[in-house]
């Protein structure tokens, strides 16, 4: 594994159910302040791996739920994603705005959290509901 | 869980004396619970002689109804609830209970000085924005019409304020505003 990313990859981001505090989640779909993060939003690549398999691991370790935004939605939108494994997570990356600015433009995050897609409810364990 | 005393059925239209009072005690004594904190709190409600719009409009003597969505209040008295700005300080009254890392992240909380001007600003609206804390030291204003059109705000600690608009016929602008120039930007997007 290494930071090429392929563009049928995804990137995983768990957000807070609209149950708990503080709410990210506008009916089905997140708002772009929840991809908005100064020291880089981290995410969690599914390289080799389907999604459903990335998520099901992803459970064991995040609370709350699943969004997926594609590789290719990134680059339509010209963000940089550096792939930024630690000790915990070896599939661990970042998405910024730029190889040079960390958080996404206003635009960036606005098109990226349109284009999420929902791959988990904590209420609803065994869906794979795909809404855009 | 919030609790409004006075909100009536939208089908009752009558004015009793005994109702009258009970309303006029509900309002005076207003109480809101929240669970963001996990204990209840009691919002507290700016003095109203501050505003420049109010979260209860006084003089509305002789109407004795006042409509918004599904509640109507049968009032002939001083005060009218407005219910939108009243969660948008509910809204924002959670976001001042982040604590530090509250996105496991290490985002900060929120400063007392940038949620008063939160505060401030949502009073001088006409329509009632989503509100959002970001990890990026800002709280977030989403407006969005049914065309698709978005409207955003970014307040941030240092007291700047970002506008971002998009419309698929009309393009993408992102600038730098003042925090008095919000209220006018909404009333444009809105053609109020």
């Amino acid at each position: 594994m290494d930071s090429k990313f392929d563009e049928n990859e995804s990137l995983l981001r768990a957000v807070y159910p609209a149950s708990t505090h503080p709410n990210f989640w506008k009916g089905a779909r997140i708002s772009s302040a929840a991809l908005k993060d100064k020291k880089g939003l981290s995410v969690t690549r599914t390289y080799d791996r389907t999604v459903g398999e990335s998520v099901k691991l992803m459970t064991q370790y995040f609370k709350g739920a699943i969004v997926a935004i594609t590789v290719q939605a990134c680059n339509d939108v010209q963000a940089y994603i550096k792939y930024a494994p630690s000790n915990q997570n070896k599939y661990h990356s970042e998405i910024h705005g730029s190889e040079t600015q960390v958080v996404l433009s206003s635009e960036q995050a606005f098109k990226l959290a349109k284009q999420a897609t929902l791959e988990f409810q904590p209420e609803m364990p065994n869906a794979n509901i795909q809404l855009s | 869980m919030e609790k409004i005393s006075t909100i009536l059925p939208a089908n009752r239209y009558e004015n009793t004396p005994n109702l009258v009072l009970q309303v006029a005690t509900g309002l005076c004594i207003f109480v809101c619970s929240i669970t963001g904190c996990g204990i209840n709190e009691q919002i507290s409600i700016p003095n109203p002689t501050s505003f420049k719009i109010r979260p209860f409009s006084a003089n509305v003597s002789k109407q004795k109804i006042y409509n918004n969505k599904d509640f109507n209040f049968c009032w002939d008295g001083d005060f009218i609830v407005d219910v939108d700005l009243i969660r948008s300080y509910r809204t924002i009254e959670e976001i001042s209970c982040l604590c530090d890392n509250w996105n496991e992240n290490n985002a900060q909380k929120f400063s007392s000085t940038l949620l008063e001007r939160t505060r401030a600003i949502v009073e001088t609206l006409k329509k009632q924005p989503e509100i959002f804390p970001t990890a990026n030291e800002s709280i977030q204003f989403e407006f969005e019409k049914n065309d698709g059109d978005y409207l955003e705000f970014e307040l941030f600690e240092d007291g700047t304020v970002k506008k971002f608009f998009y419309s698929d016929t009309n393009g993408v602008t992102t600038e730098y505003i003042t925090p008095d120039d919000v209220s006018e930007a909404v009333n444009k997007f809105y053609g109020f």
